[in-house]
């Protein structure tokens, strides 16, 4: 089903008495967000690996060098969904023809606690980097070349980057599970009161 | 058609321990760091394949070398006599000072041992070909009764080469793995981590007793060579 069905499928299943159109498609699409993250959460939290069928791939981002902090970073084309692990949203990144196993998520503490161990002396080709909300931060052995070269990321986005005729991957078994979801929240939304007080 | 190879690099053993454990690339970083330490354990404590020869060059100024900066532990200290390998003698009565970098023999810094240096019936210990002491605090071998000017160096070695490829024999990914697995989960799973320590150890006997037996074929001869051949009549 495509995003644009889904919203249709929820306004329809709604009362159809709403006079004050309060259950407006943008609404729904809002809740349809909060719920999306929370499934995504919800299934794949025990095995995040999963997870790789629902990335949406954008290539050739090119990382700018930031003159404050001198390291390489690069902003995210599209918002992620927050996950429960170092890479968050980022299912991959890699350069854009990578197969191998070119960079590793790192948490900030992880890449503070082992600068200077044989870690960060050894392993000179995997490049490490850590997420931000908005971007990636290069850690290790990122150079100009490979800002160059550019890169190539996996992002797990939310429910509101999808265009309408985008066919939505609701997680197998997860379909009416989402419905009922977003249902139940735009049905606690109190009515609006039509009482007129001033009479 | 030829075998799998081998060995298997570290960073090659890491990922084989994430495949194997359905874990993703964010503890790459943290179990390269554990399966380096997990190897020179292994190397340090359990494995035959951890000894590196090296040529030290001996420093006038004091008569002693300095460890390479990957050395653990010092296994011995040799010259080279007619293409074999004579061992110095350990001896830790030496004075192992400096006076500022240089030997003062007024505090017997730098003074020969009064020691025989012959080959005779009164000769005890191995050789003769000199005597050296460890200071592992400034990572130093003092030698003595000694005039050459390089050393051989047997040790320990961490084995894992900086900014290079570590090769590690393939016989000993089942320990690094239980030893990543151990201490990657020591603090967050003491149970699951209790599990993988019985694992360790298992692995830790096969490599000790199984690995590093020398063939029949070398035994064979260790046999043979304590015998003196008979002439034909």
């Amino acid at each position: 089903m495509t995003v644009k069905e889904y919203v249709d499928t929820i306004k329809n299943t709604l009362d159809r008495e709403d006079s004050t159109s309060q259950f407006h498609p943008n609404l729904i699409r809002l809740h349809c967000d909060f719920t999306w993250n929370q499934i995504l959460h919800d299934a794949f939290r025990k095995d995040l690996s999963y997870l790789d069928f629902y990335a949406k791939e954008y290539n050739s981002i090119t990382p700018t060098l930031n003159s404050t902090t001198n390291r390489y970073e690069a902003l995210f084309p599209a918002p992620i969904v927050q996950l429960p692990n170092r890479s968050e949203g980022v299912r991959n990144l890699s350069t854009n023809q990578g197969t191998g196993l070119e960079f590793v998520p790192i948490s900030e503490q992880e890449w503070r606690y082992t600068d200077g161990m044989e870690v960060d002396t050894v392993e000179t080709t995997t490049k490490t980097y850590f997420v931000r909300t908005d971007r990636a931060i290069f850690a290790n052995n990122f150079v100009a070349a490979d800002a160059a070269a550019g890169v190539s990321m996996r992002l797990v986005i939310p429910f509101s980057e999808f265009d309408d005729d985008d066919e939505l991957p609701v997680p197998s078994g997860q379909g009416e599970n989402f419905i009922n979801m977003v249902l139940a929240r735009l049905r606690s939304i109190p009515p609006v009161d039509l009482s007129n007080k001033n009479n | 058609m030829a075998d799998t190879s081998g060995v298997i690099t570290l960073k090659d053993l890491v990922k084989r321990v994430l495949l194997k454990a359905d874990l993703g690339q964010d503890k790459y970083w943290k179990f390269y760091q554990l399966a380096i330490d997990g190897y020179r354990e292994l190397r340090l404590f359990d494995g035959s394949e951890g000894l590196n020869y090296s040529k030290q060059t001996v420093i006038s100024a004091t008569n002693s070398i300095n460890f390479p900066s990957d050395c653990i532990k010092v296994v011995d200290v040799s010259v080279p006599i007619d293409g074999e390998l004579w061992p110095l003698m350990k001896e830790n009565k030496i004075v192992p000072t400096t006076s500022s970098g240089t030997l003062d023999p007024d505090w017997g810094e730098g003074e020969d041992l009064k020691r025989l240096r012959s080959y005779s019936y009164q000769t005890r210990g191995v050789s003769t070909e000199g005597y050296y002491t460890v200071n592992y605090h400034d990572r130093t071998i003092i030698l003595r009764n000694t005039t050459a000017t390089q050393v051989f160096l047997l040790y320990k070695s961490s084995g894992t080469e900086v900014g290079d490829t570590t090769n590690v024999p393939i016989q000993y990914y089942p320990q690094i793995e239980a030893y990543v697995m151990k201490e990657s989960t020591a603090y967050t799973n003491p149970a699951l981590s209790a599990q993988f320590e019985v694992k360790y150890n298992n692995e830790r006997d096969r490599v000790r007793w199984l690995a590093n037996v020398d063939s029949a074929e070398q035994i064979r001869n260790w046999f043979y060579k304590l015998y003196t051949q008979m002439p034909t009549r």
